[in-house]
């Protein structure tokens, strides 16, 4: 989140300056219907992310092709959980003073043979609770890690991609110009996926679930 | 006039939301998947008990051999089908008199098959890695053993056997 309030006369001057006046009638209906198009939340701040579609951002695994995988488990083992630092890893690379939204949204039960059919108290299915954590000081770091928020298997956090730490914002993006190489100015945040199953008395086979990441900038 | 001014105004306004809207979606999105396996919990049934029988006077030793001996304990694992596990057992293991206070060591032998047939079993050794369940989920164990009588005390004697099998 970057705040930068007089900035926001640059969004709104074109419209006054360039716009025709008709009558005093007209003039105060757009006066209304523009302050009405941007609400008090939005003058706070300006989300440099979105004025600039070169600001790529990108997720990777760390470990390609590997699952957050708990192994074998016997029946009625109970509570298996896999640990932050046995997590599943991937990487975010973006610019690194721009703010990400990360949303993990996790299938809350693994189901046996991809068989969907599951309500709860199904032998064909393991209930999973998602857990997740960042590190964003540009080490895979797990020591350095921040956990996120979950709520119904879905985890959530605006972060950006390489911490300030104690100090101000920093200053906008660097303008997009011919040359302009975005990648001098990217950096890599980690995403730490991990959680816990609950095997009870389940039927013997491979289970399965899906997390789905989505990463964007602020 | 009036009516295009306020065409003009509801143009304006329009002007004035769209890019917003426009210039999102720059995000991405990945997937990776969660999977476990989930075996059988393996079950250890005692079908028979060993039994050593009366030793006779001047009797060194008793051997309960696992392959042949009727007096060989029997015992059923139960797990997964075809899944492959490890059995460990502790090869020593100490027999108290039941009225007195001798003792005597046991050495036990064990030998198994995945078919039920104890004549074609073959003798595991203290940590065993390459086992596997048959199709329908079982592995036989006959449980024997030798005995030293040399300097044993007269009376009766009784102790347990360990074994422990996991999943590999």
């Amino acid at each position: 989140m970057i705040n930068w309030i007089h900035r926001m006369n640059f969004l709104i001057k074109p419209f006054i300056l360039k716009g025709t006046v008709f009558s005093m009638s007209g003039f105060l209906l757009t006066a209304i219907l523009l302050l009405i198009g941007y609400s008090p939340a939005n003058s706070q701040e300006i989300n440099f992310g979105e004025f600039s579609s070169k600001y790529a951002v990108t997720i990777s695994e760390l470990n390609p092709a590997e699952d957050l995988s708990f192994g074998m488990l016997i029946q009625n083992e109970g509570l298996k959980s896999i640990e932050l630092l046995d997590s599943k890893v991937l990487m975010i690379e973006g610019v690194k003073y721009l703010d990400v939204i990360v949303d993990v949204t996790a299938d809350n039960y693994l189901f046996l043979d991809s068989d969907v059919a599951c309500n709860g108290t199904n032998s064909n299915c393991i209930p999973f609770t998602l857990e997740a954590a960042y590190a964003n000081r540009g080490t895979n770091n797990t020591n350095q890690a921040v956990l996120m928020q979950v709520a119904a298997n879905v985890a959530s956090a605006q972060f950006p991609i390489l911490a300030r730490g104690n100090l101000p914002p920093g200053p906008p993006p660097t303008p997009d110009y011919e040359g302009y190489n975005p990648a001098l100015y990217n950096e890599t945040a980690y995403l730490y996926i991990y959680g816990s199953l609950n095997v009870g008395n389940v039927d013997a086979g491979s289970y399965s679930g899906n997390i789905t990441i989505t990463v964007s900038y602020d | 006039m009036r009516i295009f001014s306020y065409s003009i105004s509801l143009i304006i306004f329009l002007l004035a939301t769209i890019p917003v809207i426009a210039q999102k979606g720059n995000g991405v999105n990945a997937s990776i998947n969660v999977s476990a396996k989930v075996t059988a919990a393996i079950e250890l049934i005692t079908v028979q008990s060993m039994q050593f029988g009366n030793a006779q006077p001047g009797q060194r030793e008793i051997h309960v051999n696992p392959i042949n001996s009727l007096n060989a304990g029997y015992m059923i694992a139960i797990g997964t089908p075809e899944a492959e596990f490890r059995l460990n057992y502790l090869p020593e293991r100490e027999l108290t008199q039941i009225e007195g206070n001798g003792s005597l060591t046991f050495v036990y032998e064990i030998a198994g098959n995945s078919q039920e047939d104890q004549a074609t079993s073959e003798i595991l050794e203290v940590d065993n890695r390459n086992i596997r369940f048959n199709n329908e989920g079982r592995y036989y164990i006959w449980v024997g053993g030798r005995v030293n009588l040399e300097n044993a005390a007269p009376g009766n004697y009784e102790g347990d056997f360990t074994i422990e099998i996991d999943y590999i």
